[in-house]
């Protein structure tokens, strides 16, 4: 269903129907993402309603050292309309960037939450965190990032922090890392924390580790990363539509070449998918329409811990070496050192071939001087004895 | 006057070294030409994808070979504890006072050939270092290779090896990747170097050194046998 239908449906007074509707396709998908049967959907839908109802748990936002993108994401989240997610499906209490309160009022709303739900709320955290200078480099109503996670964190439920930026620090922690950031985990050390990176990360695995707790009553499975094995359990590249090509190996070697055309693999201009964890080809972006890879350009690998120094470069197959003056290919410096090596090793066979043929013929000279019977000639041929 | 030459039968590498040692130099050839055509692949064909498979057979082909090189790692690794004297770990990393002067005497004869060259029992002495770092590195492209290898597979003793053995590598399987990609020019300098000094020791001295290492014994004679080393004779 297009958003032109939606908008008609709207005109046509038939939201109640269309609600419904929506909704239980968004509880499908969450079925399907959480690997569920079809018979969890009608559960899915009562937990999920239930939860609205009582208005618990309490969902809050904080905003820290990001650009929002994940923001713009959970907006986007595939099935529900941001409004039937903030409203109906999730009590989103808190979110500077969503909520209509703003100022004094808004810092107020969030003390009344913590005090309210205390022990419910679940802490969605988007952006890195700076440490240096006592984290002066991110305040919110004059207090640090970390002075504001540390008052939540008792009344916490679980943390979880969404997109590269939160779960590892992302593109703030990037080389030099001048606000020494860091991730949600780094600070957060009495409670869960879930991380769902990506940049941004896919609002249906933020909407679904919601869906998850209320549905089973606690956090989804992690990984030794602290990710959701639902949709961090297998790699890009295990997962792309391309990796037919990968395995007979037709490439991609310039974007407007004959296997762009063709659709080959992305391996030669540098895809990152062998080595990162997402969800993308199997949980696609936009209303389900295409990822990265699907419409041409090679993965980032932007969910992955530091990508922004050590993916780069991002067309690239792996990253360059520093320290040889320019920063220059492993495989250029592997060649040198081959061709250096092949170059000693050839110069000492010769001089060694050199230095011995003088030596034997100065031998030479000397016997015959001495006139003697060639009682040293054993000496070079005795081991064959 | 006639001088009396004295021949000694050694028998410095048991059959597990020597196992391990060719099935190690024919794995590693395998693994660093197919790692080469991994991190390079030359080649884009066009044609139906499912009637080619060429990128996946060279990956086959690594993962085949690692897995030789990891039984004759771990056979070798053993043996470095149970077997013969020139087998042991001990041996290989005694770098005592002699072994130095050994050492330098080794180099004095590479860079000066008039100088007598000096054999030994087993091992020469810059080489038992070189072998140190070629068993670390052996060791370290096992370790890494795992890692990459356990990413893309999916049972729950694979997923604890991805997850884990990620841990040391700053959980970045990127860098993995890169670190991994180094073994191959580590292990290409190393090979030209250990083929060219076996070569030249055999011409320059007519030793049996690769003879030992196929067979087992070497003849060495005893007044080319550098001062102060223990021989066993076997004959
Ligand atoms: C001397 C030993 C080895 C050498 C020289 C070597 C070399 C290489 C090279 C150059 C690559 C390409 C890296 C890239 O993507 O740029 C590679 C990939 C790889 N190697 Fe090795 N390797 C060795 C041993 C091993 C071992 C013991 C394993 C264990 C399973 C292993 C598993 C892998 C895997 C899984 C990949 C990635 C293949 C892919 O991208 O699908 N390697 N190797
Ligand atoms: C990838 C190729 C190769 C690797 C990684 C390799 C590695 C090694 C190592 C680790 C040793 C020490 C054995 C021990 O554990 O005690 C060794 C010894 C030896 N290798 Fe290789 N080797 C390779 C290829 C070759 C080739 C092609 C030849 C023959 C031309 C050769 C001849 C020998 C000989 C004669 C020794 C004994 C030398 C000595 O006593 O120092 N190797 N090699
Ligand atoms: S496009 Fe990227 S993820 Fe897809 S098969 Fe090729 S290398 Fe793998």
């Amino acid at each position: 269903m297009s958003a032109i239908d939606v908008l008609e449906k709207l005109e046509e007074r038939e939201i109640e129907e269309l609600n419904r509707r929506e909704f239980f396709k968004f509880c499908g998908r969450m079925a399907v993402l959480l690997g569920l049967s079809q018979t969890a959907i009608p559960r899915i839908a009562r937990a999920v309603e239930k939860a609205a109802r009582d208005g618990r748990p309490s969902v809050i936002w904080l905003n820290f050292q990001d650009c929002a993108g994940n923001t713009e994401s959970f907006t986007r989240a595939t099935a529900p309309s941001v409004g039937e997610a903030l409203l109906d499906h999730v009590s989103l209490d808190y979110h500077e960037v969503l909520m209509a309160a703003a100022g004094h009022r808004a810092e107020e709303r969030l003390k009344e939450v913590l005090k309210e739900y205390s022990g419910q709320i679940i802490v969605v955290v988007e952006g890195a965190i700076p440490t240096k200078d006592d984290g002066i480099y991110c305040t919110v109503a004059g207090r640090t990032a970390i002075q504001i996670l540390k008052e939540i964190e008792p009344h916490a439920l679980a943390f979880v922090a969404v997109g590269t930026c939160a779960a590892f620090g992302g593109i703030p922690k990037a080389n030099p890392n001048p606000t020494g950031a860091v991730g949600l985990e780094r600070i957060i050390r009495s409670k869960p924390v879930i991380n769902v990176p990506g940049c941004p990360a896919n609002p249906d695995v933020i909407m679904a580790v919601l869906v998850h707790y209320v549905l089973f009553n606690r956090l989804p499975e992690l990984d030794a990363q602290r990710r959701p094995k639902f949709a961090f359990g297998k790699k890009i590249h295990d997962t792309c539509e391309r990796r037919p090509h990968y395995d007979a190996g037709q490439f991609v070697l310039s974007f407007d070449d004959y296997g762009a055309k063709q659709g080959y693999c992305l391996y030669k201009v540098g895809c990152k998918g062998p080595v990162t964890y997402n969800v993308c080809a199997a949980w696609r972006w936009n209303m389900d329409a295409s990822w990265p890879v699907k419409s041409g350009h090679p993965c980032l690998g932007c969910s992955e811990r530091d990508f922004w120094d050590r993916y780069y470069p991002f067309y690239e197959h792996i990253p360059k070496t520093g320290g040889f003056g320019v920063e220059a290919r492993a495989d250029d410096i592997g060649k040198v050192a081959l061709g250096l090596t092949g170059l000693t090793v050839g110069a000492h066979a010769l001089y060694t071939a050199v230095v011995k043929s003088a030596e034997r013929f100065a031998e030479k000279l000397a016997s015959k001087a001495e006139e003697g019977t060639g009682e040293s000639e054993g000496k070079d041929e005795g081991g064959e004895a | 006057m006639k001088r009396i030459t004295e021949f000694i039968t050694a028998h410095p590498y048991d059959l597990p070294v020597r196992i391990s040692h060719w099935v190690m130099a024919f794995s590693i050839s395998v693994l660093m030409i197919t790692g080469y055509l991994i991190g390079n692949p030359p080649f884009s064909q066009p044609g139906d994808a499912s009637d080619i498979f060429l990128m996946g057979t060279i990956r086959y082909l690594h993962f085949v070979a690692a897995y030789f090189l990891t039984a004759a790692f771990l056979l070798r690794l053993y043996w470095g504890f149970v077997g013969s004297r020139e087998s042991r770990w001990s041996e290989m990393l005694r770098w005592d006072g002699r072994f130095w002067k050994h050492a330098l005497d080794e180099i004095l004869a590479l860079v000066w050939p008039v100088r007598p060259w000096r054999l030994y029992f087993g091992h020469f002495p810059i080489a038992k270092i070189a072998y140190v770092f070629v068993y670390l590195a052996v060791a370290f492209s096992i370790l890494s290779g795992f890692v990459i290898y356990a990413s893309a597979q999916y049972s729950p003793l694979w997923r604890f090896v991805a997850e884990w053995g990620l841990k040391p590598f700053g959980d970045n399987l990127n860098w993995v990747r890169y670190l991994h990609h180094w073994l191959l020019w580590f292990f290409a300098v190393f090979v030209v170097i250990h083929v060219y000094l076996v070569v030249y020791m055999a011409v320059r001295m007519m030793t049996s050194e690769v003879e030992a290492m196929l067979g087992g014994y070497k003849i060495i004679r005893r007044e080319d046998l550098a001062e102060g080393e223990e021989v066993e004779s076997v004959a």
